[in-house]
């Protein structure tokens, strides 16, 4: 395409995305998914996916625009509100914002909460609008081209995801491997797609169309996290009068070290988002491990060092951005969360994929915009009222916590108006809490539960439409690309691993 | 005549007109709640709405539509077979729910063509074969020739019922076909917009792309063309039989009482009717048509015969 025709469709696609985005109604909503979100995001152990599904049933009444908006504000609100928590409590309040902790809780013991608070803010605008400007850039590109995705170039793009989401994440590889395959085989129980064959039903009618994602998001997430934080040690009282806008205001030297961490953050955030089965919690382990080894003095890290709290948080940012690349241009959810946005969309009758950009571009672009408006607002959320969710984290949890496993049931009866979904939670918030006791990570076997049935219809399909033929993985270029960054993907850590051990061997 | 004598033939005359207006005249005692056995936003649920706004609207009743998705439809079905046959609960679904999946190679046998009452028809579901606008072949014919020198032709099919006709329809034509399941005919019709399937079926989403020259029609596989693409022809039309005619279903449960399902059948037709219905129906390219009680079980069970011999059930 003309660079020049190019930008030209690309501004009058950001008026209809601004003219969308800015009717009363769907600025209602946007504003309160991020209230909702930061509110949500700052409260320990309320994560993203459990944010989301309580809304969940409300947003069958909403239109679908209106509804993708409002769980897209959520989604991101609950970023920024998660490190509210992590500033003042130690207490991650999502898992994307545990790298917050390291830094910013020394940041509050040492008496500059506020500048934390309010450089996380700005820090995770920055890496949003980055996030936003690369959606823009990037997602028509890949829409045009996505056609050209066939069965065989799908297959390796989760095989990709599935392999990121398993050994990048910072734990045993071999864990997350297996926490892959247990969810793929969670995947496996219900109706086979190709031949109509019922698998692991057990004569069971509710699970003919499988488990349910959200019973089981809401259950090893939700529920699990909402138990082990009751469970857990009790966060000291915070002051909320100690946290004015005066103690916000940030130093000179505070601001100096604001940008390159920032943009460093957003630049890993965005492409580490825009993978499938990558999400912002990697990002901003990524990034805090970046921002170490490029600082010139890496022995302030843990020991309040700004830029460790404002690299990581830009980068959860930027990614819970472009994550929405994939999941709209592409119809593969790169995190559990947008799995459940994606949800939403097929239940309103919209088709994430190639032709979404084309047959609704009004929902595309005025959900981009949207994304400026959330972040805006945002903002002002976390510097001029940062004093209200401060507060908030004051609320006991002996009435907070089973308001809100109260509305969980609620959501997760509302779907399908079964009591068959609660039992689903109940029985995986039980497995999610062993799986926890045991140090297996959530995140790989729910990607493994989503990710799993698409590639096995993919791989399927290639090979009844090739008749059987293998090499149908093999001789287009971008499948045989993606194959060879997946191999690359497993081998670099093993490689680095091994190296690490000569040299020590060398030393020794 | 005497005044006492008009007095009594008055009474007696009022005594016919109220007798007559209670045995037709019921009343639900609640609101009437119409089970969609697929998601929301999808074309039965859309056009189900339509009908129970116009339906509330007309007879003062509570409709309320009620989405109970799941394996393909069988598990609001069966709970609409299940519920009180009071009146107040109606299903509605597809033909081939009741025509075609009781005799599928691995049905459960929980649904079969006399589970339900049938009510009548919103509107025969506006079928199409289609491929992409750039295909090498024009219309069934040449399809069954690209099939024949190129090797099979593929087709992304959106459901297993749509599979077993386009079988039959294969076999009287001569197409030599693979076919993958896709979720739903947006899938499908990326894999034919991308070219890495050849053809599919689709119940009307294909009609934007059609229009605008993406897609065109191989087959208009219902019994009338589509006025969208006026040019190509039916099934009938080229040659070979309608395997499969699917209407948009009325069902209620078993066992309802005549004058329940007598009101209910009149307040059905009343809203097919309706301005309001035949608009909706022209936007999706259809004619909103009802078969009536009689007419849609006659249909069914017609259907259901065949497919029972096909598949040798």
């Amino acid at each position: 395409m003309e660079p020049a025709s190019f930008f030209s469709e690309l501004s009058s696609n950001l008026a209809v995305g601004l003219a969308t985005a800015l009717t009363l109604e769907n600025l209602a909503y946007c504003a309160l998914g991020v209230t909702l979100g930061t509110f949500l995001g700052a409260l320990p152990g309320i994560g993203v996916l459990i944010a989301m599904s309580m809304l969940f049933p409300v947003t069958f009444h909403l239109p679908a625009t209106a509804a993708i908006i409002m769980l897209g504000g959520i989604y991101y609100g609950t970023a920024y509100g998660g490190s509210i928590s992590s500033i003042l409590l130690n207490v991650p309040g999502t898992p994307a914002n545990a790298v917050a902790c390291l830094d910013g809780h020394p940041m509050a013991q040492q008496g500059r909460a506020g500048v934390a608070l309010s450089m996380t803010a700005v820090s995770s605008f920055i890496g949003a609008s980055v996030g936003i400007i690369i959606m823009m850039f990037f997602a028509p590109v890949i829409a045009e081209h996505a056609l050209d995705f066939g069965p065989a170039e799908y297959f390796m793009l989760i095989l990709l995801g599935l392999l990121a989401a398993s050994t990048v994440s910072g734990g045993s590889p071999l864990k997350g491997v297996a926490m892959v395959f247990f969810g793929i085989a969670l995947g496996l129980v219900g109706t086979d797609l190709n031949s109509g064959q019922l698998r692991y039903v057990f004569g069971i009618v509710e699970l003919r169309d499988g488990l349910g994602l959200l019973g089981i998001a809401m259950g090893v997430f939700g529920v699990t996290e909402i138990v082990a934080t009751i469970r857990g040690a009790r966060p000291e009282p915070v002051d909320s009068r100690s946290i004015t806008l005066k103690t916000m205001m940030p130093t000179r030297d505070d601001v100096a070290r604001l940008w390159m961490p920032s943009l460093r953050g957003a630049g890993i955030g965005s492409f580490i988002g825009a993978l499938p089965g990558t999400g912002s919690m990697i990002a901003s382990f990524m990034s805090y491990a970046v921002e170490r080894r490029v600082s010139r003095e890496p022995e302030r890290f843990g020991k309040g060092a700004l830029e460790g709290v404002i690299a990581p948080e830009a980068a959860n940012n930027a990614a819970d951005q472009t994550a929405f690349i994939p999941t709209l241009t592409l119809g593969i959810p790169g995190s559990p969360a947008l799995a459940l946005i994606l949800g939403i969309l097929l239940i309103h009758g919209v088709n994430p994929g190639p032709t979404m950009l084309s047959e609704r571009p009004d929902m595309f672009w005025g959900l981009v915009m949207s994304f400026w408006v959330g972040n805006i607002l945002l903002l002002i959320l976390n510097i001029p009222l940062i004093g209200v969710w401060v507060r908030v984290l004051s609320i006991p949890y002996r009435l907070l916590y089973p308001s809100i496993l109260f509305f969980v049931c609620i959501g997760a009866f509302s779907v399908n108006n079964a009591v068959f979904d609660l039992w689903t939670v109940a029985g995986f918030a039980v497995l999610g809490y062993c799986m926890r006791l045991l140090g297996l990570p959530a995140a790989p076997l729910i990607l493994g539960y989503v990710l799993g049935p698409m590639m096995e219809v993919q791989f399927r399909r290639t090979l009844i439409f090739s008749g059987g033929d293998f090499t149908a993985f093999v001789d287009r270029p971008i499948s045989l690309t993606l194959l060879f960054v997946s191999i690359a993907v497993v081998a670099a850590p093993a490689l680095l691993h091994l190296r690490g051990r000569l040299r020590r061997r060398a030393t020794t | 005549m005497t005044f006492r004598a008009m007095l009594f033939a008055a009474a007696v005359t009022m005594a016919a007109t109220l007798s007559g207006a209670s045995r037709a005249d019921w009343q639900p005692s609640g609101p009437i709640t119409i089970i969609v056995p697929f998601g929301a936003g999808g074309s039965t649920d859309i056009f189900g709405r339509v009908f129970a706004t116009e339906m509330q609207k007309q007879t003062g009743w509570t409709v309320l539509v009620e989405n109970r998705p799941g394996a393909g439809g069988l598990i609001g079905q069966i709970a609409v077979a299940n519920a009180k046959p009071d009146g107040q609960t109606l299903g509605l679904s597809s033909t081939s729910m009741f025509a075609v999946e009781p005799f599928m190679p691995d049905a459960s046998g929980e649904l079969q063509p006399d589970s339900v009452d049938f009510m009548g028809t919103l509107s025969v579901i506006p079928y199409a074969i289609v491929a992409g606008s750039k295909a090498p072949f024009d219309d069934l014919k040449g399809l069954a020739e690209y099939s024949k020198a190129k090797g099979p032709a593929k087709f992304s099919s959106t459901s297993a019922q749509l599979t077993l006709a386009m079988e039959q329809l294969a076999k009287e034509i001569g197409i030599k076909f693979v076919a993958a399941q896709t979720s739903g005919s947006g899938e499908s019709l990326q894999l034919v917009a991308g070219r890495h399937a050849d053809f599919t079926i689709s119940g009307g989403v294909h009609v934007p792309f059609v229009l605008d020259g993406r897609m065109k029609v191989l087959a208009h596989f219902m019994d009338e063309r589509g006025s969208y693409a006026a040019n190509a022809k039916t099934v009938d039309e080229q040659g070979a039989v309608l395997p499969l005619r699917n209407y948009f279903l009325f069902n209620a449960p078993k066992g309802l009482p005549a004058d329940v399902k007598a009101t209910l059948a009149k307040a059905i037709d009343n809203a097919v009717n309706s301005d309001a219905v035949r608009k909706y129906g022209e936007s999706i390219f259809v004619t909103a048509r009802n078969l009536g009680p009689e007419g849609s079980t006659k249909d069914v069970m017609e259907q259901a015969a065949v497919w029972k011999a096909r598949l040798g059930k």
